[in-house]
């Protein structure tokens, strides 16, 4: 068996989630800019029933572990 | 719940402190497969060895009834011997399954994760899958080949047929409803290159294992998937957070071997076993 393909794919970035500054890196800057936006009740980390405190422990669990695309 | 202590504090920053800041490394993209803008060509041969029965098919019209002859040195070469008046002796048969057939113009689905690193020129490639038909059929010629059976008799018609030498059958067509490609093995790394004219070119040796799924007389024809080393190479460019890749991907493994033991349906009609234009009305288990 043999194929072969001409293949043309789009794409669109990743980011870090943990990124939350979108700054490129991952930085302690990061932990007070999402604590500064969970106070403000806008740090839906998740995607989960809103800001809870799930969201913290989310958050700081992808700034410990750094995932792909970390 | 008790208050946290002011040395707990302490620890709590000291371990967000001594976490290391990142730069991200590498730029990260999610690649979907553009149909309209890809083409896939195929060329399939494919071909197991097979072993079964063969029967006079009394459910036809008329119905051709088969036992077992011996071979004889003397015309007509087959000793019948006496044909019970509902005898049906099922004929042990062998050779092999074999389809072949190309096409083009097919439009491929899939998708992937590209990462490239302009510091240390790498590219990485993560859960390439591809579906090459894209939920196309492709039909190929099928058949037996290098058929054997032993010398035997037939009533309606009435013939007496000696194996000679091994001959093939057209059976229908093998339908082949998809080639899946899944990258096996985890990320795969690669080189990169400053393209000229903007963008950069990559080349990411991986293995992706190919599964064909396919049915022959209606009946699923299964395959065993084939772990296949590709080298994913094509060229991306990146405008703000989006990009394009183009890819030229070539797989060439070897032929398909359905997995042992396949047991396809009974495949009925009229043969001409022997070329004299008398067709007997045959199943065929295999």
């Amino acid at each position: 068996m043999a194929t072969t393909s001409s293949l043309s794919a789009a794409g669109t970035r990743l980011r870090c989630p943990c990124d939350w500054n979108q700054s490129g890196n991952v930085s302690l800057q990061d932990i007070f800019d999402f604590l500064a936006a969970y106070f403000g009740g806008n740090a839906d980390y998740n995607g989960v029933s809103g800001t809870t405190v799930q969201d913290v422990f989310d958050f700081l669990g992808c700034y410990f572990s750094r995932p792909f695309p970390c | 719940m008790m208050p946290r202590t002011t040395t707990q504090s302490h620890a709590v920053i000291a371990a967000l402190l001594a976490f290391p800041a990142t730069g991200l490394a590498a730029d990260n993209f999610a690649f979907t497969v553009t149909p309209a803008a890809s083409t896939v060509s195929y060329d399939v041969t494919a071909s197991a060895p097979f072993s079964g029965t063969m029967q006079g098919d009394t459910t036809a019209t008329p119905a051709t009834r088969t036992k077992t002859g011996s071979f004889s040195i003397f015309p007509p070469f087959v000793n019948c011997g006496t044909f019970g008046p509902t005898q049906n002796d099922p004929l042990n048969i062998s050779g092999a399954i074999s389809g072949g057939g190309s096409g083009d113009n097919i439009r491929p689905t899939g998708s992937f994760t590209l990462s490239i690193d302009t510091v240390a020129f790498t590219a990485t490639v993560r859960d390439l899958s591809l579906n090459l038909l894209g939920g196309a059929t492709a039909s190929v010629d099928a058949g037996l080949s290098n058929f054997r059976y032993p010398s035997f008799c037939a009533v309606n018609p009435s013939c007496a047929v000696p194996f000679l030498v091994p001959i093939s059958l057209t059976l229908g067509t093998l339908d082949i409803t998809a080639i899946t490609g899944q990258q096996s093995g985890g990320p795969a790394s690669g080189t990169l290159t400053a393209a000229v004219g903007g963008g950069f070119d990559f080349s990411i040796p991986a293995t992706i294992a190919v599964s064909t799924t396919a049915s022959f007389n209606d009946a699923p024809f299964p395959i065993d998937p084939q772990p296949l080393p590709i080298v994913f190479t094509g060229r991306i460019v990146i405008v703000g957070n989006t990009a394009t890749a183009t890819s030229n991907l070539n797989l060439r493994g070897t032929q398909p071997h359905p997995r042992a033991h396949a047991q396809l349906h009974p495949f009925r009609g009229g043969y001409d076993l022997v070329a004299q234009r008398r067709r007997h009305a045959i199943a065929l288990s295999v």
